[in-house]
């Protein structure tokens, strides 16, 4: 089902969404001189005309699902707590595009498995709903097409927004997953659409993301060992400053630490590219130097995850990286060095 | 599905032994679960993370068996951080987190029927006591062949469980000889780096033995490499590992080598295993 929708239609059902769901839209806001494009809570009615598709949000909606610092608990609530209740409504997620809706599906693989389940992921997660969006063209320095990620198409979310300049096309793909959510009710006034014409958009549109310069040649994952031992890793991430922001940006980094507040128990990001990260208490530390960090950020996306996820790499190829990156350190070059080494080995890839 | 929302259960400490001088001190706490359950189901080698409430959590190895008789949760904890060093400071009566237990275990089945040879370095024997306790146990001691041990520590002044040692000696197949770093007047046992003992000391079977090494990295290793050149097959020879964690369960990311996550996947590895993976631990 294909429903057109002019601006105002858009405002109209978004204002009529708000009464359920806690919207979250991507907006232009001002943080001293610059403008950046940030995932926040739809307030008033009135902020629905402000909301932005045309870039790249600043920064995934990662921070929505696994916050940047969370209160758990209190460390003495025992094993059987249940988390909090942020909120009675559910929330809606407006213009995810494939690359963050890409990071959300692997952070359900790693915090909702079968063997473990991640009680505080898990409630905000259930307690979301997404509506994608697709792009028109390519963001700046992204590359989301040669990890398999579909920038115009995504049929992993139950309804998807397509921009047309005149108006939107909102499609719904999977009623199954908009139950219990009491949407379809409100989209049966709008106008129904022909395919075709959704369909031109997005040939079109899609004309825009052939030029991708770089390419990913090896399957995943990378051979752990050979990656490991045989890439001058010094050289090719010798500029790095450990600053971390890659590891923040990223949609996918999940890994975090637990931190203290008298008998409050929280969790904060944390990044593989600090040493304290794996420093031990005796002063031992795996992980010395900058450059085995960096292979450690590299070889989790591009060799230990796809090895522990069934081929599924851990880069979604949004490029944020490469943008926030203060010494232009681009993970694209270093995996295009990371390939020439391997290929010189005479490795294939996914043969470890 | 398996929900782990990251919170301790409370556990009491019921006993606090100080095992070592002063030098390297090593204590040996005691704990239980003060929420009706006293104690919780495990496997020789899997390790539980402790809360020091109001300072945070460490991973330790249990140094206790899962036997019948095992009434009480048992680790050795060396003051070296913050946690540790909190750890130390509290008392009989007082209060503690646990979760857990984590990780995988030490192959019985594997070890079983067969002989089995220990070597330690330091405070590397607490996690080894969980197998030990449990090969040495009346109930299960025909389960398994000859015990031979090789304890190393720094001094007599560092050795660890002198309380236990006269029951190891005295079971029934087994040898327990002990190794010092520097000679000291009065000591009548062994005097050197374990490595260099192991082929004068230990009777080192290639077959239907299994070796059972822990202790600081460096001697891990040295151990390991004299092991297989005495012709020991590297699947037959295990140890477990120490890794920075915060979650236990495979997520936080900081245990990882390569692919695998020490605190799901390992502590336990075969030196076959380690040999696979990444040189980073």
């Amino acid at each position: 089902m294909i429903k057109k929708l002019t601006a105002q239609d858009l405002k109209e059902l978004l204002g009529e969404l708000r009464q359920k769901f806690l919207v979250i839209a991507p907006f232009r806001v001002k943080q001293g001189r610059l403008t950046k494009v940030l995932y926040q809570p739809v307030k008033t009615n009135d902020q629905l005309s402000s909301i932005y598709f045309k870039e790249q949000p600043d920064a995934s909606p990662k921070e929505y699902f696994l916050p940047r610092d969370d209160r758990l608990a209190e460390e003495t609530a025992g094993a059987d707590c249940q988390p909090e209740e942020w909120s009675d409504n559910p929330r809606l997620f407006l213009g995810v595009r494939s690359c963050d809706i890409a990071g959300i599906e692997l952070f359900d693989d790693v915090f909702i498995e079968n063997d473990f389940v991640d009680p505080f992921y898990q409630r905000r997660r259930e307690n979301s709903l997404i509506i994608g969006y697709s792009c028109q063209e390519p963001a700046d320095n992204s590359f989301c097409q040669e990890v398999g990620i579909d920038p115009l198409e995504n049929e992993n979310v139950p309804l998807m927004l397509y921009d047309a300049g005149e108006g939107f096309y909102l499609k719904v793909q999977d009623q199954e997953l908009l139950k219990g959510f009491e949407i379809l009710d409100m989209l049966q006034e709008l106008p129904e659409a022909e395919s075709s014409e959704l369909e031109e958009i997005v040939t079109e549109n899609r004309k825009n993301f052939s030029g991708d310069e770089f390419s990913l040649e090896l399957e995943l994952p990378f051979p752990e060992k050979e990656a490991f031992t045989s890439v001058d890793w010094e050289e090719a991430t010798a500029s790095c400053l450990g600053c971390g922001v890659c590891t923040f940006y990223c949609p996918t980094c999940f890994c975090f630490k637990f931190f203290w507040e008298e008998i409050e128990k929280n969790r904060a990001w944390d990044s593989c590219m600090f040493s304290l990260f794996t420093a031990h208490a005796s002063g031992h530390n795996p992980r010395e130097r900058q450059d085995q960090r960096w292979r450690q950020r590299l070889l989790h996306k591009f060799s230990y995850h796809p090895t522990n996820y069934q081929g599924s790499p851990g880069c979604v190829g949004c490029g944020r990286c490469v943008s926030k990156c203060p010494v232009n350190l681009d993970i694209r070059k270093v995996l295009n060095r990371v390939e020439k080494t391997l290929a010189g080995e005479g490795v294939k890839g996914n043969e470890s | 599905m398996k929900v782990d929302n990251y919170l301790p259960r409370e556990a009491e400490i019921t006993k606090v032994v100080q095992e070592t001088g002063i030098n390297l001190n090593i204590k040996t706490f005691h704990l239980r679960f003060t929420d009706g359950e006293a104690m919780m189901e495990f496997q020789p080698g899997q390790f539980l993370m402790l809360t020091v409430y109001g300072v945070g959590e460490a991973p330790f190895g249990l140094a206790c068996a899962p036997t019948t008789d095992c009434q009480e949760i048992i680790i050795s904890v060396k003051e070296t951080g913050k946690v540790t060093s909190a750890l130390h400071e509290l008392q009989e009566g007082d209060s503690v987190g646990i979760r857990g237990p984590y990780g995988n275990s030490f192959p019985l089945e594997k070890t079983s029927g067969k002989d089995v040879v220990f070597i330690s370095g330091g405070i590397g024997l607490a996690p080894l006591r969980s197998l030990i306790d449990y090969v040495l146990h009346p109930d299960l001691r025909q389960d398994f062949g000859r015990v031979q041990m090789l304890q190393a520590f720094r001094s007599p002044e560092d050795m660890l469980y002198d309380y236990e040692q006269q029951r190891w000696e005295n079971s029934p197949g087994t040898t327990v000889k002990y190794t010092i770093d520097r000679p000291c007047e009065g000591w009548e046992h062994c005097v050197g780096f374990p490595h260099d003992l192991i082929d004068e000391e230990l009777d080192c079977q290639t077959e239907d033995t299994v070796y059972y090494t822990c202790g600081p990295p460096i001697m891990i290793k040295a151990v390991t490499n004299e092991l297989v050149n005495l012709g020991i097959d590297p699947e037959d020879i295990i140890t477990t590992l120490e890794m920075r964690m915060s979650c236990g369960l495979g997520k936080c990311g900081k245990c990882n080598i390569g692919h695998r996550y020490v605190c799901k996947d390992g502590p336990v590895y075969s030196y076959k295993e380690l040999l696979e993976m990444p040189d980073e631990f």
